[in-house]
């Protein structure tokens, strides 16, 4: 493997990072997220905006959700073992831009759906006396194997957490979604009168999963009311609660 | 736009389209088709499929149960349909996926249908028909569009029949052709009604952008819509990429030292920033973290500004710092965290002790 590893360096070319890359201070990573349809490829673009080469290594993890929503690291998911890093080590000049080609590898027969995967690329300490420190971007790829694309999604019960409606979403499709202001928005009454209408943090769902997506309830609510949570898209639906705030 | 600086520079830029909404035809339909590519997966091609995209321009859902997208080459009279479901609201997409002819491209966003059609790049037909039947028309012009449950049609490139005086431009590899107006224009007539854009298929998830004043209305003024693809982008930077304590004795209590990461994400659900380190070596030592949130973080559980968390040494599971639930401001977040000893050193042999940090980010 160490015979192997030279040949798998690419040293930047020599772009400057003004050219085409955002101007951001350290390092920046683009796309920030992917979606690779089984069989094709994909490359994510590193700026190195320090004043120092950064030797960056590459490797495919997993990418689990907690229930709110929030990224894990985690050895192993679906999508893991389907995506390919073609550039296990890259060498990024100080201002300029290096390149990472993923692949979605479609070796075998697998059920339509989305599988979750994330690529992390991390950037070497420079070592020297003291405490190192060093800093790793985690870029989550979805695997996309085609078929027939079932998107569903599904209202769970309702819970209030401090000021916070935490409503329980599944994901009864076979496809990632994004629940935001465009899915799912829910209206507190108080008899004939809407007092507040609210859209959620935006949270990603992998298929198949539940997880609570958070409305902020505006101080001005309190005491029993009728919540009434709209699913507005992909697919529609309504549920109402009572519940004392 | 908060990070135009930010955001301006990975983009697919697709202008459409200034189109006048004046010849409005009477009987145009509210669902349209409002954008169609036929390069999927081929060589250069932006997506790994084709798709054709509608849209409802008029002012009620429209329940697609039963209706199909049919697709037919350019001088054929055979039809394949592709079955839609659901309903379209108005102002809403609704997204067909369709073929690949290779390996090339990224994903569609989600579709709403899916189908096998494979879409000539150089010219064909598509029809937005209110039934299953296949179409039996299309070898010349004007055919198909007065044919019964058609309620769009559209010829391009090639096509041997086309709604109007002539066929819309053939798409090519990065290119789809879009309707004008962001779909809300319709005179009927192909050549009119379509130019060439970059691709930016939307499915049924985007937000409304309902037609003013309903689908088909005239008006005495042109409009001319933008379209931007911009790209997710997420960035780390660190205050100094090495902390020294410098010499301590065995019982010391020795100051944090500040370590400053700014995190910068055009990501509207934020992200999760971690951390976690290596053993010291040649003996372990207790070492921790405390963070402070810039505004609009949250931190994790445990962590504090006034209280160092011991950091764990991997491979344990990360140390949460904080999260976001929006795009980071043009600046960046800024974590201010401190990194420290937990308590006085311990009594140790001499000697270099050295361990690194790690901090990772990962978009929500």
């Amino acid at each position: 493997m160490r015979a192997v590893l030279p040949a798998l360096v690419v040293l930047a070319v020599a772009a400057p990072a003004s050219a085409g890359a955002p101007r951001r201070a350290g390092l920046v990573v683009w796309p920030a997220r992917t979606t690779l349809v089984a069989g094709s490829s994909a490359t994510l673009h590193v700026a190195n905006h320090t004043r120092a080469t950064v030797t960056l290594s590459v490797r495919t993890m997993g990418l689990a959700l907690d229930v709110r929503g929030a990224p894990r690291l985690v050895r192993s998911s679906p999508g893991t073992a389907l995506v390919l890093v073609r550039t296990r080590r890259v060498v990024v000049a100080a201002g300029a831009v290096g390149s990472v080609s993923l692949r979605a590898t479609a070796s075998r027969p697998l059920a339509a759906g989305d599988r979750p995967a994330l690529v992390l690329l991390t950037a070497r300490s420079a070592g020297g006396a003291g405490i190192g420190v060093q800093v790793r971007i985690g870029v989550p790829v979805e695997v996309r194997v085609p078929g027939a694309v079932r998107r569903r999604l599904e209202l769970g019960a309702l819970r209030v957490r401090r000021r916070m409606l935490e409503l329980i979403v599944r994901n009864r499709g076979n496809v990632a979604e994004r629940v935001g202001g465009g899915s799912v928005v829910v209206e507190v009454w108080r008899g004939p009168r809407r007092l507040a209408t609210l859209r959620p943090r935006p949270r990603d769902l992998f298929p198949h999963a539940a997880g609570l997506v958070e409305f902020r309830l505006p101080g001005r609510v309190h005491g029993r009311v009728r919540v009434v949570a709209h699913l507005v898209a992909p697919t529609s639906g309504r549920r109402g609660f009572s519940v004392v705030l | 736009m908060r990070h135009r600086h930010l955001l301006l520079v990975p983009l697919v830029i697709a202008l459409l389209c200034a189109s006048s909404a004046a010849h409005a035809a009477g009987g145009s339909s509210s669902l349209v088709i409002a954008q169609l590519y036929a390069s999927g997966g081929n060589s250069g091609a932006t997506y790994a499929n084709d798709y054709v995209q509608l849209f409802n321009r008029g002012t009620s859902s429209v329940d697609l149960t039963g209706w199909t997208v049919q697709y037919a080459s350019a001088a054929s009279t055979s039809w394949s349909p592709t079955a839609l479901s659901g309903t379209i609201a108005p102002g809403r997409a609704y997204l067909v996926q369709l073929a690949s002819g290779g390996t090339n491209g990224t994903a569609l966003p989600a579709a709403d249908a899916t189908g096998t059609s494979n879409l000539a790049a150089t010219g064909g037909k598509v029809a937005v028909v209110n039934n299953a039947t296949p179409l039996a028309c299309g070898a010349t012009a004007g055919s198909c569009a007065g044919s019964a449950g058609v309620a769009d049609f559209v010829g391009y490139g090639t096509a041997a029949d086309f709604e109007g005086a002539g066929a819309a431009p053939a798409p090519d590899a990065t290119s789809a052709i879009a309707r004008a107006a962001g779909g809300c224009t319709d005179t009927d007539s192909n050549t009119d009604d379509f130019s060439s854009v970059a691709a930016s298929p939307i499915n049924s998830s985007a937000a409304a952008a309902p037609c003013s004043g309903g689908g088909g209305s005239s008006s005495a003024f042109a409009s001319a819509s933008v379209r931007l693809q911009i790209q997710s982008v997420i960035a780390i930077a660190l205050g100094q990429p090495t902390l020294d304590f410098g010499g301590l004795a065995a019982g010391a209590t020795a100051p944090p030292i500040n370590e400053s990461v700014t995190v910068t994400s055009n990501d509207t659900a934020g992200y999760t920033l971690t951390a976690h380190r290596t053993a010291f070596s040649p003996r372990d030592l207790p070492l921790g973290l405390s963070a402070t949130a810039p505004a609009g973080g949250s931190l994790g559980a445990g962590i504090s500004s006034t209280v160092l968390a011991a950091l764990p040494i991997a491979p344990a599971a990360d140390l949460t710092i904080g999260s976001t639930s929006a795009a980071a401001p043009a600046s960046g977040d800024v974590w201010a965290t401190k990194i420290g000893f937990i308590g006085p050193l311990p009594s140790v042999p001499a000697g270099q002790y050295t361990a690194t940090v790690t901090y990772t980010v990962i978009p929500r």
